[in-house]
């Protein structure tokens, strides 16, 4: 046996020992903390009015009585938000609010700082959604790499939530498909296509930019109303009394 | 003899370099990851039989937060920051029988639970609470490996959650200790130690075992007020009003 005959096969037993790494690798890292790209970035999806049946768009034009700009979110008095109820899918995502992507084999959580650190479950071994899965916020998602792409089917999606901040409103018929991929060393962009057979008239798309942030951690937010939970707690206002009051309501105003 | 020496060597050689590509993981490392619910009974327990060693000032609350009940079994519902919406918080809700979930990176340890869909993030990279860093219901984890055990160390907890269901009270020094260990494949176990200089006389410790299960899934749950949030939703009660209340209220209680 020459030398270069060994030689040469132990640089191929070599290689086909790193294989499996090399293929492993191939799988896109959607790893760390993400937070949407641009100096003001614009909290809705889509330009303009969404393309809404009747019904639904009656319901978008009450979220925004009174507002002169498009540009404005919608009334806070209409805004489940408001209420204590959590952003959801896929309002989370427009959000200026940071959100923390772990995969492991078989899922990729996606978790959101806004709205009481809700997150996702995006399973990765092609399970369907159960029959009669209730409603959830945040949906039931599924997913599948597609080369550099995530690919993630969202239904199962509760009709309280507003899309966007605009007070995009849609049923529990909405379906969400997402395709996530690394754009740059330290950025991210989904593509996302709403449908919503009873809500919209068409399925239509939009597409946001997220940058890495790795000096970032996500804070605890256990709430937007964290403030009320605490002032009636400190006060001992036990929940069956009229008196569970914001601290705006205490001090005699709003 | 010498003729086969080279060879064999270079197989060797090869069949190392092989090895741990193979593997695909650099270090062996304790596997804690999986859904794991509490063991044994009640939706929540306690973390030990009778009063833990109080300072006066926290007796005081505990008894007023156990007033007219069993002793050691259950505090009073007025009382709990639970019925006001708020998390259980580190650690009570490791006494809680609700799932939670364990993810394993490199960087960190997450566990994401059902109960409110808190989690707990531990950091794995040795980084120390930040000066100033806010207090908070989940604390700031830190850990290390020892072997089969991640030791946990938990600080910058807020001071308003009830330690357990009893109503133990604590102050923002508590300091959480946990040893968390696999201890069959289907069985965590976890040694909490309690520092509290404020509100303890003395360190204390309890013990609880969790089951693997592998057919569960995480639910979603937003909290224990879910349905008055809903309810003023959607009677449009803005929080500014005098009409934001709960059903319980609605029907005159």
């Amino acid at each position: 046996m020459s030398i270069r005959f060994v030689g040469g096969m132990l640089v191929m037993l070599t290689l086909l020992g790193s294989a499996p790494v090399l293929l492993a690798q191939a799988r896109p890292d959607f790893n760390g903390v993400w937070t949407r790209t641009g100096p003001r970035p614009n909290e809705n999806f889509g330009e303009g009015t969404p393309p809404l049946q009747a019904a639904f768009r009656a319901a978008y034009d009450e979220n925004r009585v009174g507002l002169a700009s498009p540009a404005e979110g919608g009334l806070d008095e209409m805004d489940p938000v408001i209420y204590c109820l959590p952003h959801g899918m896929p309002r989370g995502y427009a959000s200026t609010q940071p959100f923390e992507v772990i995969q492991t084999p078989g899922l990729v959580h996606v978790l959101f700082e806004a709205s009481q650190m809700l997150r996702r479950r995006i399973y990765l071994d092609g399970r369907k959604m159960p029959e009669n899965y209730p409603p959830t916020y945040m949906g039931f998602s599924t997913g599948r790499y597609d080369g550099d792409t995530l690919v993630v089917e969202t239904a199962g999606l509760d009709e309280t939530t507003w899309l966007d901040t605009s007070g995009t409103p849609h049923s529990d018929s909405l379906r969400i498909t997402e395709r996530m991929r690394r754009s740059g060393p330290d950025r991210m962009e989904i593509a996302f296509r709403f449908e919503d057979a009873k809500a919209f008239t068409r399925a239509w798309q939009d597409s946001k930019a997220y940058q890495l942030r790795t000096d970032w951690q996500l804070m605890e937010n256990t709430g937007y109303c964290e403030d009320r939970f605490r002032y009636n707690y400190s006060q001992k206002v036990f929940k069956g009394t009229v008196d569970w009051q914001s601290p705006e309501q205490a001090a005699g105003g709003r | 003899m010498r003729n086969l020496l080279i060879p064999s060597i270079l197989a060797a050689v090869a069949g190392l370099a092989i090895l741990p590509a193979a593997q695909g993981q650099s270090s062996p490392r304790p596997d804690l990851s999986g859904i794991w619910s509490r063991t044994g009974r009640g939706a929540h327990q306690p973390f030990r039989q009778g009063a833990p060693p109080l300072q006066a000032w926290a007796k005081a609350i505990y008894e007023e937060n156990e007033q007219g009940l069993p002793p050691g079994e259950d505090g009073r519902d007025d009382l709990d920051p639970v019925i006001y919406c708020m998390v259980h918080g580190i650690p009570r809700i490791m006494a809680g029988n609700q799932p939670f979930e364990i993810a394993q990176t490199a960087s960190q340890v997450v566990l994401l639970f059902e109960a409110h869909s808190v989690l707990r993030r531990i950091y794995l990279d040795g980084r120390k609470l930040p000066e100033n860093y806010p207090t908070s219901f989940m604390g700031f984890s830190t850990g290390k490996y020892d072997g089969d055990t991640l030791v946990v160390e938990t600080a910058g907890l807020n001071d308003l959650t009830w330690l357990d269901r009893t109503g133990i009270p604590h102050s923002e020094a508590l300091r959480v200790t946990e040893r968390m260990r696999r201890a069959a494949q289907d069985t965590l176990e976890i040694a909490f130690r309690f520092e509290d200089p404020k509100a303890f006389t003395s360190p204390w410790e309890a013990k609880k075992t969790y089951q693997l299960k592998p057919d569960w899934e995480i639910l979603e749950n937003i909290g224990y007020c879910e349905d008055r949030f809903r309810y003023n939703y959607k009677r449009k009660a803005f929080r500014g009003t005098a009409d934001w209340q709960s059903p319980e209220q609605a029907r005159g209680r």
